[in-house]
């Protein structure tokens, strides 16, 4: 195993651990933390892939495309860090949980 | 009973995401070992980009509208931010004088350095790694250094200029855009020949935008303190 090859299956599960915290993580702030995993294990793939040839310099395509995805990124999460406290502060509650159901949650 | 259908539905998410983890791991070892992807494009054209720099080139030039496009989505997210806190700028941000003379020390000497770094950096991007978005980041750590040290200066900057330098990366990048268009060519495509003074300003623009931009989001989520009641626990 080559070591890109080592480095796009760490992405890979990182960006797999990354979508199992968005689907089973209730609370808002873990789940914005889940999709910044995510979003780095695609970050690492790209990089990583990027590194395939034997040449002497990566591939500048994926490289560029991962410096627009962070900026991005941070971006997007700070939107979502505010839309979570503005529920917070609207709700009382940090979660999307149906607040008819019957389950006793804060 | 609740709970028991909680751990079976955890059990079964984690067993679908196995599977694909599964799947996608055994894509990323049956792709081609040896594969240069678009390494000899870019290389091939690099000398009419304009830049020495493949990674700029491909930003600035190549895939421009990558990068056009994301300077709108930096601004959507701080119009996002802004629209969620129900303001339109900066004013009314909490922000307490330091007393820590060592910050304002520290501040006072690092800030120029800083902003000579930011724009060493962006030059830097026509051979080098750097560019607009090394040296974005750099100015909007500055920023967000004076607000902590309590420097009014950043709240107090009027709201029309804040929202200029938010706007003036994406707007000078279409500009630029179109500005070649009315020479023949099509949207964000640079004649080699001026390429690279175009994208050098081009970067300029955008990097005080991102700067900008990242300032702006701090600054926004600073709004409002956390309280002591404020329990933000599950």
């Amino acid at each position: 195993m080559s070591q890109y090859q080592l480095y796009a299956v760490g992405a890979v599960l990182l960006f797999c651990i990354g979508l199992q915290g968005i689907i089973v993580c209730r609370h808002l702030l873990k789940k914005v933390m889940a999709a910044n995993i995510m979003g780095g294990g695609a970050f690492l793939f790209l990089i990583s892939i990027a590194r395939r040839n034997t040449i002497e310099t990566a591939d500048p395509v994926p490289h560029a495309m991962v410096l627009t995805g962070i900026v991005i990124a941070l971006s997007a999460s700070v939107l979502a860090l505010a839309l979570t406290r503005q529920i917070h502060k609207t709700t009382g509650h940090t979660t999307l949980e149906d607040p008819t159901n019957n389950r006793v949650e804060k | 009973m609740e709970e028991q259908g909680r751990v079976i539905s955890i059990v079964l998410v984690t067993l679908v995401i196995s599977l694909l983890a599964g799947v996608m791991i055994r894509g990323v070892v049956s792709l081609p070992t040896d594969a240069t992807g678009l390494t000899q494009q870019v290389d091939s054209n690099l000398e009419r980009s304009g830049v020495e720099n493949p990674v700029t080139a491909v930003l600035l030039n190549f895939r421009g509208y990558d990068t056009w496009l994301e300077l709108g989505v930096l601004l959507l997210a701080v119009w996002g931010v802004l629209g969620v806190h129900r303001a339109s700028n900066l004013s009314n941000v909490e922000q307490t004088p330091s007393t820590n003379h060592s910050l304002l020390w520290l501040v006072r000497w690092l800030t120029p350095a800083m902003v000579l770094v930011a724009g060493y950096l962006l030059w830097l991007g026509k051979f080098a790694a750097g560019g607009a978005f090394q040296s974005g980041v750099l100015l909007a750590v500055v920023a967000v250094l004076l607000w902590f040290a309590g420097f009014r200066s950043l709240t107090g900057i009027s709201p029309i200029l804040w929202k200029a330098t938010l706007l003036v990366g994406f707007v000078g990048f279409a500009l630029a855009g179109s500005l070649f268009m009315l020479l023949g060519r099509r949207f964000l495509e640079f004649s080699p020949d001026t390429a690279g003074t175009v994208i050098l300003w081009v970067e300029a623009a955008a990097a005080i935008s991102i700067g900008a931009t990242f300032a702006g989001l701090f600054f926004g989520l600073q709004r409002e303190r956390y309280t002591d009641e404020e329990d933000f626990s599950p």
